[in-house]
């Protein structure tokens, strides 16, 4: 059903306040604040009133249906109790609460609050400059805008989040994102299409200040540094002690390699055969990787533990931050982004066909805050941990990057920036069905480390079983051989989890058991690959971004050609990262305890920074009685980081406060019970609490001053004491026709 | 057929394939008296552009 015949009530309310409403019903687009356009044939608002008013109930029927579902699915994901939900009804909830978000709440803001014009020229049509701004189909935009904001964290984050049970995450991840995440992307990104496509730094700079600009840059270094850290500690305990994945891993550097040769000297920017030919590489490595792990010879070469893999990809990161971009950096991102795009669509293809049914209980008993993959209550903590699939802060980068540059029209901003995070949010949704396909005492098992339920097996499954999830040790080294791998205790980070529920999930289509070692091991690389991806890419951003703020202070440095600058940003980075890495293999807990709420709140902390800058775009553009749209998640975004933050560093609880474990461990030294040779690292983990403990206290500070600066503007333009001028672009006509 | 080319065309637009054709004939059409870049110093002065900013995310 095309979208255009689905216009409701609004139209018709439209052409009352807005004689001006002249524009095709698809784009939802108030057509022109042209004079020229002004008036509208009469002839053809009669028409238009009259089809209205024949489409009008059948549209009405469809709506009404669809809402229903939704609603109705999301009562029986809800309310279901004792016995298991199956799939289907999450993923009905959530395409339901997609479409009516889309169909009616983008719409809304479409219409009534930016005001999206068609007949307003984008820069992409006004620059055309054939290489940065081309204006290009709404499609293609909507694919690379994709494969932009999806990463990592909307598989992990709903995988950890899980441990709560399916409800919370998913009831955040569809809500957050419909009225939040995806307004926040809409919203930047149709300021920036507004302001010639700059990014999200300038336009704070420009439109509330100073302060705010400067610290959008600082929000941005930090997320970078702990968001690089957690995802690498997420490859290094999904490689530890796995020869299959790490030698699937280490040959993708080489036919990285040898694509980026291809594309260098034998055929230029030829990226589609290039590609094709490096999946099928990779293809055969992951089937290739199996024969590695049962030979004697070859098996230890590709064995390490935590530590080794946590140096190993630091000294990766190094090399590949700069290193040319066309040699490992460029080919390796076409690569990950066709096997991304791939197994997000063979996974949705794969639950439609396997319909599975949860193992996991809607809430399980670690909503009081006593988990073991991570510790803290629901509120603040499942807001944090799910991250991504429901708002990303790190998305208004995206949105105010390349994508402005290539919209075509106004309009389009709505599909490309609203509709991408709804099908982001989608993968979320995925992710959380993968990770509670599985049992929930084997998914504890996996993701609990070490720290809380030991190494003995019997020991472990024991106490898993006596938190009411029953498990084996056999059932345990029955999946470790299924899949191919020595052992699946206390493999942390999510990753392993997700893996082996995808791998159910793949299987059940293609395969059965036989092939679930091969598809564990290609959802492993699958993950891998993107990651490292992103530690090329982060690595290289945050040095630019580190060299933009150097050179303030000693010009040559700020200077990106400048050979000894490139190699100090590029270690500060690249070291900032790695320490943080370090201390994650090196903490008792697994890391992922401290890092991944770090990250949640830090990527949080750059929303709320980005909704901060849209509601002063808003308010300057006279919609204050709509500023609610983007003032209310801000303010749900500031609580939720704020009490993280405020109980990351002061709750007493050792597991969820630095400082608290600070002490304890402080104690423990002072009353002689740390035995000499662990006194260095225990005194090594007082000093990585309390830096954790600074870290967080700047993230919260960071939050506070730009949300103290806004207000102050915010106030200012109320109450009159200050004018009220946009910095957007001038205003040309636009003469390119509609797609 | 027809519309299997189309798709075909999609995933080359999408894939970027097609960039370096658009650009030639931006060149020929706003720029007719300029010669344009080669095939592969557009390729690698797209690819610093690329990547010297946010471009991909978590």
């Amino acid at each position: 059903m095309r979208e255009g015949e689905l216009s409701t009530s609004l139209d018709a309310e439209l052409l009352t306040h807005y004689p001006a409403y002249a524009g095709d019903p698809a784009s939802g687009v108030l057509h022109s604040a042209e004079p020229d356009n002004r008036i509208l044939p009469q002839q053809h608002r009669v028409h238009e009133e009259l089809m209205n008013g024949l489409h009008r109930t059948g549209r009405v029927v469809v709506w009404s249906c669809i809402s229903l579902l939704g609603a109705g699915a999301l009562a029986a994901v809800a309310l279901h109790r004792d016995e298991p939900v199956n799939a289907t009804w999450l993923i009905v909830a959530s395409v339901c609460t997609y479409l009516v978000g889309y169909r009616f709440y983008s719409r809304f803001v479409a219409l009534k609050v930016v005001v999206l014009d068609d007949a307003r020229a984008t820069p992409a049509e006004r620059i055309d400059d054939g290489r940065d701004f081309v204006p290009t189909n709404k499609w293609v935009v909507f694919g690379h805008h994709f494969a932009a904001i999806a990463g990592p964290g909307p598989l992990v984050g709903p995988t950890l989040a899980a441990q709560l049970g399916y409800l919370p995450g998913t009831l955040w991840i569809i809500v957050g994102a419909v009225l939040a995440g995806c307004v926040q992307d809409f919203i930047i990104l149709f300021a920036s299409i507004r302001r010639n496509g700059k990014s999200l730094g300038q336009i704070a700079k420009e439109e509330v200040g100073p302060i705010g600009g400067i610290t959008a840059s600082l929000a941005i270094i930090s997320i970078l540094v702990i968001l690089l850290a957690v995802i690498a500690l997420v490859v290094t305990n999904a490689l530890k002690a796995s020869p299959w994945g790490t030698f699937t891993l280490a040959m993708t550097i080489p036919i990285a390699m040898l694509m980026g040769l291809y594309l260098r000297f034998w055929r230029p920017g030829k990226v589609g055969e290039t590609s094709l030919l490096g999946v099928v590489l990779v293809m055969v490595s992951v089937i290739g990787g199996q024969y590695v792990a049962r030979s004697p010879l070859l098996a230890p070469m590709f064995t390490y533990d935590a530590r080794q893999l946590a140096l190993m990809i630091i000294a990766y990161g190094f090399a590949a931050s700069v290193l040319p971009v066309w040699l490992l950096l460029a080919p390796r991102d076409y690569l990950s982004t066709f096997v991304k795009l791939g197994t997000v669509f063979l996974l949705a293809i794969g639950i439609l066909f396997v319909r599975p049914t949860l193992a996991m209980p809607a809430l399980s008993r670690f909503i009081d805050g006593t988990g073991p993959v991570f510790a803290g209550s629901i509120f603040p903590f499942a807001f944090i941990t799910v991250a991504c699939g429901a708002i990303s802060g790190f998305h208004s980068l995206i949105s105010s990057g390349t994508t402005p540059k290539l919209i075509r029209k106004e309009s389009q901003a709505r599909m490309v920036g609203y509709g991408s995070m709804l099908l982001e949010s989608f993968v979320a949704i995925m992710a959380m069905i993968a990770a509670c396909v599985l049992q929930p005492g084997v998914y504890f098992a996996i993701n609990s480390p070490a720290g809380i339920v030991g190494t003995d097996p019997a020991a472990a499954t024991a106490m898993i079983t006596s938190w009411g999830y029953p498990v084996s040790p056999d059932e345990m080294q029955g999946l470790a051989d299924t899949v191919g791998e020595a052992t699946m205790f206390a493999r942390t980070g999510g990753a392993p989890s997700l893996a082996v529920g995808i791998a159910h999930i793949f299987s059940g289509t293609l395969g059965g058991k036989r092939l679930m070692a091969v598809w564990y091991h290609f959802a492993i690389m699958f993950e891998a690959l993107f990651i490292l991806t992103i530690l090329d890419a982060g690595s290289r951003v945050g040095r630019f971004v580190l060299q933009d703020f150097l050179g303030l202070i000693w010009k040559p440095l700020g200077r990106t050609s400048w050979y000894p600058s490139v190699l100090i940003t590029g270690s500060l980075i690249v070291a900032a990262w790695g320490y943080f890495l370090y201390q994650g293999v090196m903490d008792p807990l697994g890391g992922i305890n401290s890092l991944w709420p770090l990250f949640g709140i830090a990527n949080q902390l750059l929303a709320s920074v980005a909704l901060c800058v849209a509601t002063t775009i808003l308010i300057k553009m006279g919609k204050v009685r709509h500023a609610w749209i983007t003032l209310v998640p801000m303010i749900w975004l500031v609580l939720v980081t704020q009490t993280a933050a405020y109980q990351k560093m002061f709750h007493r609880d050792p597991r969820i406060g630095f400082l608290a474990e600070a002490n304890r461990l402080t104690g423990l030294i002072e009353a002689g019970e740390v035995a000499p040779e662990s006194l260095a690292s225990t005194q090594r983990l007082v000093f990585n609490n309390q830096l954790d403990a600074a870290v967080t206290a700047l993230f919260a500070v960071l939050v506070i001053v730009v949300l103290v600066d806004s207000v102050r503007v915010w106030l200012a333009i109320l109450q009159g004491r200050r004018l009220s001028v946009l910095q957007e672009a001038e205003y040309v006509t636009s003469a390119l026709p509609a797609e | 057929m027809k519309n299997l080319m189309r798709w075909f065309q999609f995933f080359r637009q999408v894939l970027g394939d097609g960039d370096y054709d658009r650009y030639c004939e931006h060149m020929k059409r706003k720029h007719p008296g300029m010669k344009p870049m080669s095939a592969r110093r557009f390729y690698l002065s797209r690819l610093e552009e690329k990547y010297s900013r946010p471009q991909r995310c978590c």
